[in-house]
């Protein structure tokens, strides 16, 4: 980090009321950072009180702060065994990097260590050219792949932790990461005392991991197939209510290109019948020409669109850091935000999580850098030892992504 | 004491349930219905397991008391199964008859909020078993009577499982052991168990060297990733360490597999596959992820059409764990190496192997050290 990003970060903790910064519970967390210039993660750290804490990042700017989602009794022991565990918060991360979104191929790319081939995209898992497994990865932020995380989190919050999991909406908490994604937690003591085991069930749940349709009621008997109905509980009503939307974007024309072609004109020629039943309440689908295989090449489609994608081993680890509230994230000077579900809606992290703003800088390129938007503005894209006269936080976007350096 | 000095039969009793837990049965003839005298047996029960401190006993113990209890809660009306759920902070309720649920004919009158739902049935193994395969709406996990019941089986069991305070109290066990009228009765139930444990343990699988080929599918990917070149994750890293070392691989052959890796550096994977047998940090020696874990993080290989294996996808006793998969297998190679091979490998009885998964209880430790 350059000592000018670095200053402005100072700047920016020095303003910051303790209430936004100081996550619930303080004293109880173990605390790491990645500090300019410093090689690896400082961890067990801990704060007695909040003006510490504060004045910890004032001081030292750290590239990436996190705290644990594990409360401990003895948070700065440095064996985890000798912590003394107390609870540990629930928590779900969408992070663009597990969803596949088009546009990575417009300005991901990647390089192997070995032989220098390229591509783009994301990386493969071995170098068609030279057999290599490690490559250099360079991963861009846009607003499909944000946009497409925040469906996901309003999935994750809406379809299953309200209406499958009964939470009220006020119970849990909204971040965005300040690059990648976005974090919802969960912080009563009811879902600190859950065990791994309980953990896991719940992200299974939501990935529709381990989903068997004999076991929620899906039958084949001989030329009869049983399915569900739209208010049956659970994966059941929610594979019905996922088909009465295919068969809805069949009728209002939409592109239906995730269903294979043979299936999607058997649920075309089909569609009448079946949405009738839906609507009726009759699990008897029986339909011509759709026999138990399928039905099950379309019930696969139909999870796929409903499930949620999301990150299963944060939220069954109870021993992991998680990114700190209201900190900047070092890889975009963007500010982790807390939002309601209400806020979640009409945010926009390119302009909602740039906390440096006004006052142009000259930067001069030192790689070519794709087309990327900071506010309403878009810039680029740009080569190298390209010069231009950008915001401020388009400036600090690209510092903190080594992409630039301030001309003075 | 004076308990039992009290109830002379209730000696009798205990060694008579003891019998019949060492002989696996799952109904208790000694443990009558409307028997009171069950609730003075029981914590002498607890207090012996716990001085023998045989974790197979104490295991077929468990299994007896639960499937006997279940057995008399099936048979008992609804009120009283939702008193007892209750008590044992299960808060489940009858659903107003407007509001039941039927899936296929199959009506489900109960509900109870997913998190005691989980605490409880996030130990089972069966599929049916898991909440994305339950019907869940509004927080709420809709069952059958049945379902109460299973859930019921498994506290019962967990409580016997649990262990006992009686364990470290010396005092109690010396005067126990050394009194004149309990000393032949302690006596003698410790030979009977001795004898009764090395008849079935007599096929064992503990001096046997390991056998590469028996490896369940989910340990035959990751070693042909690796053969491969190709770099494995943390956590096919850390699955295959914890699995191989419990198996009986020394930390030698596991640092040899590692060579293959394209950022193999000797000092640093030494160090990281002795951490993993317990020569550093806090000495613990983990065991592998169980088979709900590696299925979570996408590990689990038994569906693959390659390397899948009718041993997972259709076992007659299903197992939690992938070292119950290598272990049934070696326990079938000895007994068919003893001239007894009449049985499917996933036949065989978990006696040999049942105090190992006994002590596996799902623990994830994918981020405890960095590979």
């Amino acid at each position: 980090m350059s000592d000018y990003v670095k200053a402005l970060f100072q700047a920016y903790y020095r303003q910051l009321d303790l209430e936004s910064l100081v996550p619930k519970d303080l004293t109880k967390r173990e605390f790491g950072f990645i500090l300019p210039g410093k090689k690896g993660m400082i961890r067990h750290q801990a704060f007695l009180n909040p003006k510490d804490y504060k004045g910890f990042l004032v001081q030292n700017a750290p590239v990436h702060a996190y705290h644990s989602a594990t409360l401990y009794n003895s948070p700065w022991k440095d064996r985890m065994d000798l912590k003394d565990y107390v609870g540990c918060d629930l928590i779900f991360d969408i992070d663009c990097d597990h969803i596949n979104t088009p546009c990575k191929k417009d300005h991901d790319a990647w390089t192997c260590k070995e032989c220098g081939n390229q591509g783009t995209g994301k990386a493969p898992e071995k170098c068609q050219k030279c057999g290599g497994t490690k490559f250099d990865d360079k991963t861009w932020l846009c607003d499909g792949c944000l946009g497409k995380a925040k469906a996901e989190t309003r999935k994750l919050v809406d379809d299953f932790l309200v209406k499958d999991f009964g939470l009220p909406v006020d119970s849990m908490d909204i971040y965005f990461s300040g690059q990648r994604g976005y974090h919802v937690h969960l912080e009563h003591d009811a879902f600190r005392k859950m065990s791994t085991d309980a953990r896991r069930e719940m992200a299974d749940y939501i990935t529709a991991t381990g989903l068997s349709l004999i076991s929620i009621g899906f039958l084949v008997k001989t030329n009869n197939i049983i399915g569900f109905t739209l208010k049956d509980p659970g994966w059941a009503g929610k594979i019905s209510n996922g088909l009465l939307n295919i068969i809805n974007d069949i009728e209002s024309g939409k592109n239906l290109g995730s269903i294979p072609s043979k299936e999607l004109e058997l649920l075309k020629a089909n569609k009448d019948s079946l949405k009738k039943r839906l609507l009726e309440n009759i699990t008897n689908w029986s339909l011509a020409g759709i026999g138990e295989g399928i039905w099950n090449h379309i019930i696969e489609r139909v999870i796929e669109d409903t499930r949620c994608d999301i990150d299963v081993p944060v939220t069954i680890d109870i021993h992991r850091l998680i990114r700190a509230p209201a900190t900047l994230h070092g890889k975009t000077g963007f500010m982790n935000c807390k939002l309601t579900r209400q806020q979640l809606d009409a945010f926009d992290p390119f302009t909602d999580a740039i906390v440096f703003k006004g006052k142009a800088e000259k930067i001069k390129m030192s790689s070519d850098v794709p087309r990327f938007r900071i506010e309403d503005k878009t810039y680029g894209p740009y080569k190298k030892d390209e010069t231009d006269t950008v915001s401020i936080g388009a400036a600090v976007f690209l510092l903190c992504k080594n992409m630039c350096e301030v001309v003075h | 004491m004076e308990a039992l000095y009290n109830h002379a039969s209730m000696l009798e009793k205990v060694r008579a349930i003891i019998s019949e837990a060492l002989d696996n049965k799952e109904q208790s003839k000694v443990l009558g219905y409307e028997d009171d005298e069950g609730l003075y047996i029981y914590p002498w029960i607890r207090i012996i397991l716990a001085f023998m401190n045989s974790p197979q006993l104490t295991h077929r113990m468990a299994n007896l008391l639960s499937k006997h209890f279940s057995n008399l809660l099936e048979r008992e009306n609804v009120f009283t199964v939702l008193l007892v759920a209750r008590d044992q902070a299960i808060n489940a309720e009858q659903v107003p008859a407007d509001k039941r649920v039927t899936v296929n004919t199959v009506t489900f009158s109960y509900r109870l909020p997913f998190l005691d739902f989980l605490n409880v049935a996030a130990r089972f193994k069966s599929h049916a078993w898991k909440l994305v395969n339950k019907l869940l709406q509004n927080g709420q996990v809709y069952l059958r009577k049945h379902d109460l019941v299973r859930m019921l089986e498994e506290l019962i069991k967990l409580k016997v499982l649990e262990p006992s305070k009686a364990a470290s109290d010396d005092a109690l066990k010396v005067a126990f052991i050394n009194d004149p009228l309990l000393k032949p009765f302690y006596d003698g139930l410790v030979e009977v168990v001795k004898e009764k444990m090395a008849s079935s343990a007599s096929t064992s699988i503990d001096n046997m060297p390991v056998d590469d080929s028996l490896f369940p599918p989910c340990i035959n990917a990751i070693i042909d990733k690796n053969a491969k070149g190709v770099n494995l994750t943390h956590s096919e890293r850390l699955f295959l360490v914890y699995f191989l070392l419990t198996i009986g691989k020394t930390i030698d052959e596991v640092l040899g597999l590692f060579r293959n890796q394209p950022d193999f550096n000797e000092k640093i994977t030494k160090y990281q596959v002795e951490f993993a047998a317990g020569k550093h940090g806090k000495r613990t020696q983990y065991t592998p992820h169980n088979c709900v874990t590696l299925e979570s993080l996408g590990m689990c290989k038994k569906d693959d059409p390659k390397l899948g294996s009718k041993f997972c996808t259709e076992p007659k006793t299903p197992f939690k764990n992938p070292l119950t998969f290598y272990r049934r297998r070696m326990w079938f190679k000895a007994k068919k190496a003893s001239g007894n091979a009449a049985m499917r490998a996933d036949e065989a009885d978990d006696r040999g192997v049942d105090a190992a998964e006994t002590a596996l209880n799902g623990r994830d430790d994918t981020n405890a050290h960095g590979f």
